[in-house]
């Protein structure tokens, strides 16, 4: 998983290397190499910082019992992908049932990551109201792509979209994020929505 | 990063740093996952392998002791293994011809008791509760009237009742709280038969969540599946027809794009959704 996608938009970068897995990885791994990336698709799907942290719970819940169904052969972000989705549908309709479970029992989390520098913190907070402001579709395509680095037929397989719309979305949410760069250059500095 | 957090670059970089659980959420989501692995570890282990190499040996004891008792004819054609209307036949073929074939049926019927026993005993796969370890595992490898193995075993006259089975099978695995996680895991089957070319057994599975999960709460995704496996499987006028319902239903649906360019013949527009 070491590629990414911030290279040119050209076929030829995009899907000329895929990444396979020779073996079924463990749920330690599995959990340590994409918890980060779970959480952030839940995000992309419009579930808020205080509850992706559940999502990601019953995420990795399902992979603990269905690891065994995964072939190594495909793509396990795609994989990752289609669980988190199905987990937060599910959670869209049934969202009373489970709805704050662990922050009414519990105290709310600790600030996250306390230890961030506040530029970053506020770097960050930038491109989340970036995302915010995409549209669904762009959001996960930018998201797959170019924040967690999977390929273009990696994220056709999650999607299941074609190629040719992976690349136009992904252009596209480029070009956005581009003229956003410009416009936080452009205003003055300001303190953003700390998620 | 620090010189110009506003570029492109650095956001992405410090969005990737920032945007997960935190250290501490993290330790508490592991404690969790590795709590209901040392829950569930014990359970296949007692469960799934038990009974059938318990019969295989029965089997094979009884086969055994029915070869050297030089009844292994007799019992193994006529009780276990043969129908009795061919013991009837055999019979009816007389004591000459029974006399010299005997030894030779006799072996053969052993073998095939032996391989049947080894096999893990075919008899118990019409009994679908082998399933894995797991109880999240509502849709077991099972064969359905298309596989070419189980073809021949399957009677015909049975499809309702395994059907029944199965639906029932997939509402007896789900316990309550697991019941909308096993209901994703089904449609995730059935997504999965899909991607693998196969979307006769997607219909398939699709088929049997909509029955045992009839009230349940990813009808709007099953749908979509649906769409999808009945144009793969070469269907699209009704691809196309249950897109349209689907569009109707469920017109802001993430599965839009998807369900109208599942049949492409009917629905021409790629993809409405990218818009510089």
């Amino acid at each position: 998983m070491s590629k990414t996608l911030d290279t040119p938009l050209t076929s030829a970068g995009f899907a000329a290397e895929s990444v396979v897995e020779c073996s079924a990885p463990s749920l330690r791994e599995v959990f340590a190499r994409h918890l980060g990336t779970v959480w952030r698709i839940a995000r992309a799907f419009g579930v808020p910082a205080d509850e992706a942290d559940d999502v990601a719970q019953e995420v990795f819940l399902v992979v603990h019992r269905r690891l065994h169904t995964f072939q190594p052969s495909r793509s396990l972000p795609a994989w990752l992908f289609g669980i988190t989705r199905n987990v937060v549908l599910m959670r869209r309709r049934a969202h009373t049932r489970r709805e704050r479970r662990l922050s009414a029992v519990e105290p709310p989390p600790p600030p996250r990551e306390p230890e961030a520098s506040l530029e970053l913190r506020q770097a960050a907070a930038f491109m989340q109201e970036f995302l915010d402001g995409l549209d669904e579709d762009k959001r996960l395509v930018f998201l797959l792509a170019d924040i967690e680095g999977l390929t273009a037929s990696e994220i056709a397989e999650a999607l299941e979209i074609p190629l040719g719309t992976v690349f136009s979305r992904l252009r596209a949410a480029r070009l956005k994020l581009e003229q956003f760069s410009q416009r936080l250059r452009a205003r003055p500095v300001r303190r953003p929505h700390d998620r | 990063m620090t010189d110009e957090p506003t570029s492109s670059r650095a956001l992405i970089a410090a969005y990737k740093a920032c945007a997960r659980p935190s250290a501490a959420a993290e330790a508490q989501l592991w404690a969790s996952l590795a709590a209901a692995e040392r829950a569930a570890s014990p359970r296949p282990r007692r469960r799934s392998p038990s009974l059938a190499p318990w019969l295989a040996v029965a089997a094979a004891l009884l086969l055994l002791a029915a070869w050297q008792l030089d009844l292994a004819g007799n019992f193994v054609s006529g009780h276990v293994l043969k129908d009795m209307r061919e013991q009837a036949e055999y019979d009816a073929a007389g004591p000459g011809s029974r006399a010299a074939t005997a030894r030779d049926e006799s072996a053969g019927a052993a073998d095939d008791a032996a391989t049947s026993a080894t096999a893990g005993a075919p008899g118990q796969v019409l009994h679908p509760s082998p399933t894995g370890p797991r109880p999240l595992v509502v849709v077991p490898p099972r064969p359905r009237p298309a596989a070419p193995k189980t073809a021949g075993p399957r009677r015909g006259s049975q499809a309702p009742a395994s059907e029944r089975e199965a639906v029932e099978e997939d509402a007896a695995v789900v316990d309550d709280g697991d019941r909308m996680l096993a209901e994703m895991a089904l449609l995730q089957e059935a997504r999965a038969a899909l991607r693998a070319g196969q979307p006769a057994a997607a219909l398939d599975l699709l088929d049997r969540h909509a029955a045992s999960f009839a009230g349940g709460g990813l009808a709007e995704e099953r749908q979509a599946l649906r769409v999808q496996a009945l144009c793969a499987a070469g269907d699209p006028a009704r691809g196309a027809s249950e897109a349209a319902a689907f569009l109707r239903a469920y017109p802001r649906s993430t599965y839009a794009a998807r369900v109208a360019d599942a049949c492409p013949k009917e629905h021409a527009q790629k993809d409405t959704s990218k818009i510089p």
